[in-house]
């Protein structure tokens, strides 16, 4: 059992490692800028992530106003809307 | 459903329902398609910045931080007025209400009419979107926040009218609510383009 959390913390580690996750499919022959895969590595990683944290932000904000409502249900008041 | 709410099942049990304002849970989805787009062009922006050997590029003017930093201060402080806005609408203070989102529009109005002036200059110094990618950018990524100002002026002026010849004593909470919150979120994410475009 350890094992196998120790070799999927290492996997994991390679994986989340910048220098082995930087790549650019239009870099070759690149004469630019030496931060070019950075750009493509954090853009990337930006739209890639943004819209789990838009979709969790927008289900915390409705779990949190569904919990505000309870205890108005359980004393029997009804919001006007 | 019944004027503007939503019903949500509760996924509980045979309690009842739950109210859950659909107007804002719509604003939320429509500012977390925004966020995408603007993610976009931020994406954008990143490749081509970090990208270019020279930033910015030779010849091209340089944009106007001193005066960019004031009109940000402006458009943060129109924040401030429609957080007060919003406590004299939950207040059910007509005046008040009025007054603040008055002002809002005011210093919105000064941010973009700032903002337009140094367009101005920059077009005339050459810099034009097609100019290359850093006025293509630079014009993609500020012009975009600027129409969105915009459309919340006219938004804005559009409930202002409303609060000061709506027949109802009281003005419309949620109505003002949802359109806070696109204030915030045009307000918030000015800080990041300025940032972006005009710091780093």
């Amino acid at each position: 059992m350890l094992g196998r959390r120790a070799a999927a913390v290492v996997i994991a580690g390679w994986a989340l490692f910048p220098l082995e996750a930087r790549a650019c499919s239009v870099c070759i022959g690149w004469t630019g800028g030496a931060d070019a895969d950075w750009g493509y590595y954090w853009s990337a990683l930006l739209l890639t992530l943004l819209p789990f944290a838009v979709v969790m932000v927008i289900g915390a904000w409705v779990r949190r106003a569904l919990r505000r409502e309870a205890p108005a249900d359980a004393s029997g008041r009804t919001e006007p809307s | 459903m019944s004027g503007g709410a939503i019903v949500l099942e509760d996924a509980v049990g045979p309690r009842g329902h739950h109210r859950v304002d659909g107007a804002k849970v719509g604003m939320l989805i429509f500012l977390g398609a925004e966020t995408m787009l603007f993610a976009g062009f931020v994406a954008a922006f990143l490749v081509f910045r970090l990208s270019a050997p020279v930033w910015p590029p030779p010849l091209q003017p340089r944009l106007p931080v001193g005066v960019t930093a004031v009109s940000t201060a402006v458009l943060l402080l129109s924040g401030y007025t429609m957080w007060r806005a919003l406590r004299a609408a939950r207040d059910g203070d007509r005046a008040g209400l009025g007054r603040s989102l008055a002002l809002t529009g005011l210093l919105g109005a000064t941010f973009l009419a700032v903002q337009g002036f140094e367009w101005a200059r920059l077009l005339t110094f050459g810099l034009t979107a097609p100019s290359g990618i850093y006025g293509g950018t630079f014009y993609t990524l500020v012009g975009a926040h600027a129409v969105h100002v915009l459309g919340a002026l006219v938004w804005l002026s559009i409930i202002l009218m409303g609060t000061r010849s709506g027949p109802s004593a009281t003005p419309n909470q949620s109505r003002v609510l949802v359109f806070g919150m696109y204030w915030y979120f045009v307000v918030g994410l000015w800080p990041i383009l300025y940032t972006l475009v005009y710091l780093a």
